[in-house]
């Protein structure tokens, strides 16, 4: 299950693209670069809560098999 | 010079001192939240910054507030006084609520309404007016940007260092270090936002020619007045950004004050006059961010875009409400 926090940095990463347009051409460089930014955290915290919530079935799993063995 | 210009310029220096009073209590936030120095010593840190920021930064951003808001040849002493008086009221009005809001963009505010008030919208540059609009919702993102990347990285890197007092000291040294630099940034971005106001006053005077750069004596007095500011700032609005928005640690404020300062520093090489306070509050939340998402406290955060959002017609219409009776000065 991803939390809140990766959809919060994909709608930062979103604001930054929706200005883009409206932005002087000299400066939309920075957009780029913090949509790029708002991106790489969105997929990280996604990817560290996605494997932080399979480790937790895993050690559920096993304690319930260990309660199970006792 | 006239008196009437005399007396302009003093309203803006006055606006600078309101300016160091009402928002350099932001860049002693987060180091008086997290014990680093004392509120008098936080203080007289950040003034000095905030007065030694001329030495180093050059006067893009008052350019930009001279030339880029309101069509030179509609900008009348009646129209700069007006849009002072605007952003001075919207600004007494925040501090007295404890509203964190931008004194730059309660200035352009001003200056648009009085101008609106003189001429019609005709008066209005949009290509600068696009520019400032922009950067009031990117300036914040880029510092929450950067201060949950550099919170992350320091994590990263000491996360396995195990003598937690020495690091804990260590970090509050640094602290020192970017609250310097946060100030820097303040002194740099606020103050020229009153000597774009001065130096629009003097090119329309006809004091100096309209390609003129901005005076040394103008600089110099900015910097003393929101220097001035500093040294007798309100603590309302320290107790919001410190302690409201998200309990912080050392790390956190060095974190924060970081990006706010690089956010700062890049807007100000660029001619771009962005809040100070907009940029603090975002670094915060990014610091915030990091532990996760509910140790932000989003009431507070909401109270303060609805005061963002408000500044700009607010001021517009305090200032455009002052140009009224004002119209003989033009």
């Amino acid at each position: 299950m991803i939390g809140r926090r990766p959809f919060f940095f994909a709608f930062l990463a979103g604001i930054a693209l929706i200005l883009l347009p409206v932005t002087p051409s000299e400066f939309r460089v920075l957009n780029v670069f913090m949509a790029g930014l708002a991106l790489f955290w969105s997929i990280t915290l996604a990817i560290e809560e996605l494997s932080g919530a399979k480790d937790a079935k895993a050690r559920k799993a096993a304690e319930r098999g260990q309660t199970q063995e006792r | 010079m006239n008196i009437t210009v005399v007396a302009i310029i003093a309203v803006a220096l006055a606006f600078d001192f309101f300016n160091g009073f009402h928002d350099a209590a932001n860049s002693i936030a987060t180091v008086v939240s997290t014990r680093v120095l004392s509120p008098r010593l936080a203080v007289a840190w950040a003034a000095f910054f905030n007065f030694a920021a001329f030495l180093i930064f050059g006067t893009a951003v008052a350019s930009t507030i001279a030339k880029d808001v309101v069509v030179q040849d509609l900008l009348t002493n009646g129209v700069i006084f007006a849009g002072l008086i605007g952003a001075i009221v919207w600004d007494i009005i925040t501090w007295y609520l404890g509203l964190p809001t931008s004194s730059s963009h309660a200035l352009v505010g001003g200056m648009a309404g009085a101008a609106v008030a003189s001429a019609g919208w005709k008066a209005l540059v949009s290509a600068g007016l696009q520019k400032i609009a922009v950067f009031i919702v990117l300036s914040p993102i880029l510092g929450l940007l950067l201060a949950f990347t550099i919170q992350v990285a320091v994590f990263w890197m000491f996360h396995r260092y195990e003598k937690v007092n020495k690091l804990n000291r260590g970090f509050r040294k640094m602290q020192l270090v970017s609250a310097a630099a946060f100030s820097l940034g303040h002194g740099a971005n606020d103050a020229q936002k009153t000597m774009g106001v001065i130096l629009a006053l003097l090119i329309a005077n006809d004091v100096v020619g309209q390609t003129a750069s901005v005076p040394l004596w103008v600089v110099l007095s900015a910097h003393t007045a929101i220097g001035l500011g500093t040294l007798l700032g309100g603590w309302r609005i320290v107790h919001t950004m410190g302690s409201k928005i998200t309990k912080l640690n050392p790390v956190g404020g060095m974190s924060a004050e970081l990006a706010a300062a690089g956010t700062l520093f890049f807007t100000a090489h660029a001619g771009i006059p962005v809040s100070t306070t907009h940029t603090i509050t975002g670094a915060i939340v990014g610091v915030g961010t990091t532990q996760r998402l509910a140790a932000v406290r989003w009431g507070v955060a909401g109270r303060v875009v609805w005061a963002w959002v408000l500044t700009i017609p607010g001021a517009f219409i305090v200032a455009w409400l002052c140009y009224l009776p004002l119209r003989g000065l033009s």
